[in-house]
């Protein structure tokens, strides 16, 4: 399918818009099952996810001739799907959605907020303190980039982890593990 | 180890187990092509609405000034006498009322208020400098903008960003709307509708004289009920020594040009584009392109027009450069039809919502002045 879909754009595309498309794929393959992981961590929502993890791959791929040359198109990546978080507008049209959608009593994710408890103890964090947590701890960006990532200020980073830290606290108090 | 970073490695293994979507490329593909046309429906959507209150605001403010200002050899009641009209725009009935200039030339008195980018906080401009289209000085001191004078006519104020010394500039009797100051914030560059056809003067503040910088004459271009002609919106080069400028040439084309500040022949810049604006340090051109009344994409060229390329795709009226030159704010009617202020990062091409608003101009490298969706 590839092949075909290669030797198809080959008829109609430079050499160089090529590459540059070759290099957008393999770096989807790449980052897409980290990214996706990191969203539902984020979102706690596999389906909130999924949309996410494939608009932020689209709006990288319309810029990559740009993002492709950048020192970490990953931390651009990861930039773009947490500003599509945070937008209101389409918290928005989420909620909606979520609100039409029927019951997930086969969600995969789901299950396993059901069976483990590091997963469900970062629902007792907001999406913000999720956010802050995933990028520095996770990914392992340090505050400055993860500001940078976040579009907020290092001191916000900081202080949206030290939150964190107290909310686990305090959930792990009230749950009793 | 933390304690943090053991939970989420945790929760991140425990993820691991989750299947992942299985649309691959091939999803992403199907997505980017039904954004795309929804984007093409969506520009062509909003071109027709900006154009309909662009004829709607104008039709409406033309009929107050004719109601207000005696017409020269008409009356009140029936406007200026078909002689005073050129030909080519008056019917068997009158004169064809006066039509829109692009918006964000002619719009209802407004306010506005400045937003700090980097810490979200903004404070309201008083409002004893009510008005639109705000032009900061280069020294970030001063304000121009666009407010009725005491017949309701269009003049060019000026006034410190506090709101005193509040100083009517132009007293034109064809109305006058601010545009840009010069570099060295000695002058002030307007537009002012001479019967049906615009052109582009500029004022010398401290003498108080105007000089006429385009000389467009009213053309054989009939068009009822759409814009006047001619040049609008001029922005100076960071040199001073030119104004860059849109002509618009009938009722659906417009270019960028430039032409010296005293006046002379203009030269084309981009074909099909409007909002050119150069960079501070004079080596890229911002322009509103892809088709300005659809769609209006947000591009960059090379000073002379050349290596036109988008920036932002989409929705990108109105563009201003940062005074460092790194990034552009622009209007998104994508985002809001009533306008959408943005800043997009020239390097990156990434782009940030910063507030609801119809214009907006940077008084520094973090704080821009954005002027209010009218009522």
């Amino acid at each position: 399918m590839r092949a075909m879909d290669q030797q198809a754009a080959a008829a109609t595309e430079s050499p160089e818009d090529l590459r540059i498309q070759f290099a957008f794929e393999e770096f989807f393959e790449t980052e897409r099952e980290r990214l996706f992981r990191a969203l539902l961590l984020v979102t706690h929502d596999w389906p909130e996810a999924e949309d996410l993890m494939q608009e932020a791959f689209v709006r990288v791929w319309e810029r990559w001739d740009r993002v492709g040359t950048l020192d970490d198109p990953v931390g651009y990546l990861f930039k773009t799907a947490l500003n599509l978080h945070r937008s209101a507008l389409r918290r928005a049209v989420v909620a909606t959605r979520r609100s039409l959608r029927p019951p997930r009593e086969h969600d995969p994710f789901e299950r396993v907020i059901d069976r483990d408890e590091a997963v469900r103890s970062l629902a007792a964090l907001t999406p913000r303190q999720r956010g802050a947590v995933v990028v520095t701890e996770l990914l392992g960006y340090s505050t400055e980039e993860a500001g940078v990532i976040l579009g907020i200020r290092p001191g916000t980073v900081r202080m949206l982890i030290s939150q964190a830290r107290a909310a686990l606290q305090e959930w792990k108090e009230r749950e009793d593990v | 180890m933390s304690d943090l970073k053991a939970l989420l490695e945790r929760a991140d293994r425990a993820v691991s187990d989750v299947p992942l979507p299985s649309d691959g490329l091939e999803g992403l593909q199907r997505r980017r092509d039904r954004k795309r046309r929804n984007q093409r429906i969506a520009a062509g959507v909003v071109g027709i609405a900006v154009f309909v209150a662009a004829v709607w605001i104008v039709t409406t403010v033309g009929s107050l000034d004719r109601s207000e200002t005696p017409a020269v050899s008409g009356s009140a009641e029936t406007g200026p006498a078909v002689s005073n009209c050129v030909v080519t725009r008056c019917t068997e009935t009158g004169p064809v009322p006066p039509t829109p200039p692009p918006a964000g030339i002619i719009a209802p008195p407004t306010t506005g208020y400045l937003i700090d980018l980097n810490t979200g906080e903004n404070s309201r401009l008083p409002k004893s400098i009510a008005g639109y289209g705000y032009a900061v000085s280069p020294d970030g001191t001063m304000v121009a903008y666009t407010s009725g004078d005491d017949a309701g006519t269009p003049q060019v104020f000026i006034a410190s960003l506090y709101g005193t010394d509040v100083q009517q500039v132009t007293h034109d009797q064809r109305g006058a709307w601010v545009s840009d100051w010069s570099p060295d914030g000695a002058a002030i560059a307007y537009t002012s509708l001479d019967g049906d056809v615009t052109n582009i003067f500029v004022l010398d503040l401290a003498t108080g004289e105007t000089s006429q910088v385009t000389n467009e004459k009213p053309t054989t271009e009939a068009c009822l009920g759409c814009a006047p002609l001619g040049a609008y919106g001029p922005r100076f080069s960071p040199d001073g020594a030119s104004i860059v400028y849109d002509l618009f040439r009938t009722a659906t084309s417009v270019d960028v040009r430039i032409v010296p500040v005293t006046g002379g022949k203009s030269v084309l810049l981009v074909r099909g584009a409007a909002g050119g604006t150069l960079s501070p340090d004079g080596s890229t051109l911002a322009v509103v392109c892809g088709g300005p009344f659809v769609g209006g994409q947000l591009c960059i060229a090379h000073a002379d027009g050349t290596n036109l390329r988008v920036l932002v795709s989409g929705s990108g009226y109105g563009p201003k450069w940062s005074p460092d030159g790194t990034r552009i704010s622009y209007i998104n009617l994508e985002y809001n039809p009533d306008g959408g202020i943005f800043v997009v990062d020239v390097a990156t091409g990434e782009t940030t919502f910063v507030a609801e608003g119809i214009a907006a101009d940077w008084l520094d490298d973090h704080t821009l002045i954005i002027e209010d969706i009218g009522p």
